[in-house]
């Protein structure tokens, strides 16, 4: 699974500067390289190997919608809506493919799996969880029966949301 | 019950950023070790990533500073000090932080039973 750890951090890195186009850029940039480092040091540390153990250190990290917030909390400033993205489409099932830029296949045709229990997911997210489509369409990309939790299904819906661009 | 989580994170607001000045009081620390270590507070944590930009806006106003270096294993660490305005502001908030729980204290009817 290694190859497909560059591609998550990337996607997760990229998905944080979409909603920074509000910052400076050199706070912007600041930020980038603290999470950037943040990751690569957590997975020397920790000895990661597996995606989803790199996927655990992103979900601690917080969603970029989360992140940027707080950014922008700490700048003063108020957040602008992320050109070409938005915070349904990072966390809920219910964005469109279209508004979605087309990149790099994900590992979402390889793992799928329903969460239990929408409502425990909705705990687990608040707000921002994914949410059921009146078509009970959620589909994760992340092998739920090998995690206690789906904690990263939000990240995973826009795996499988963006996917079907590509 | 009214859900705890805008308390906290009204109560964290004002406050993180002293603790975050005292953890790198005595020695200088770099960003994932000052990450790990809020996050092992229960009361204190916040999801990893908001630290970041904490920890920037303490550097633009002069409390911290910061400066990369090589890791004895891995990638280079962003290590994090206390300046002198910093170790001021510290003091001066853990002179007000006592008045000031002292008073919420007496309110509220936490203080110790005399």
């Amino acid at each position: 699974m290694k190859i497909k750890n560059t591609d998550v951090v990337a996607e997760y890195l990229h998905e944080v500067d979409l909603r920074l186009t509000g910052l400076p850029v050199l706070q912007r940039r600041e930020l980038l390289a603290d999470l950037a480092a943040h990751i690569a040091t957590e997975r020397t540390e920790r000895n990661i190997q597996s995606e989803g153990e790199l996927i655990e250190v992103l979900e601690r990290l917080g969603s970029p919608e989360v992140v940027a917030n707080a950014a922008y909390e700490e700048a003063g400033t108020r957040p602008r809506p992320a050109p070409g993205s938005s915070s349904s489409c990072w966390s809920s099932a219910a964005c469109s493919p279209s508004s979605r830029r087309a990149t790099t296949p994900s590992a979402a045709g390889r793992y799928r799996c329903r969460p239990s229990s929408p409502a425990a997911d909705q705990s687990i997210w608040g707000s921002g969880g994914p949410s059921t489509s009146s078509a009970s369409t959620i589909v994760y990309a992340y092998p739920c029966s090998a995690r206690k939790r789906c904690r990263w299904a939000a990240y995973s819906v826009s795996i499988v949301s963006r996917e079907t661009t590509v | 019950m009214a859900d705890a989580a805008p308390l906290s994170t009204s109560l964290r607001r004002g406050t993180l950023e002293f603790c975050v000045l005292a953890l790198v009081e005595r020695e200088d620390r770099y960003g994932t070790e000052l990450v790990r270590r809020l996050g092992d507070e229960p009361n204190l944590a916040a999801s990893e990533g908001t630290i970041y930009p904490l920890l920037s806006r303490l550097r633009r106003v002069g409390w911290l500073d910061s400066k990369w270096a090589e890791s004895p294993s891995g990638p280079p660490r962003r290590y994090y000090g206390l300046t002198p305005a910093g170790r001021a502001a510290l003091e001066h908030f853990r002179s007000e932080w006592v008045s000031f729980r002292q008073t919420v204290d007496r309110l509220v009817g936490t203080g110790e039973v005399a």
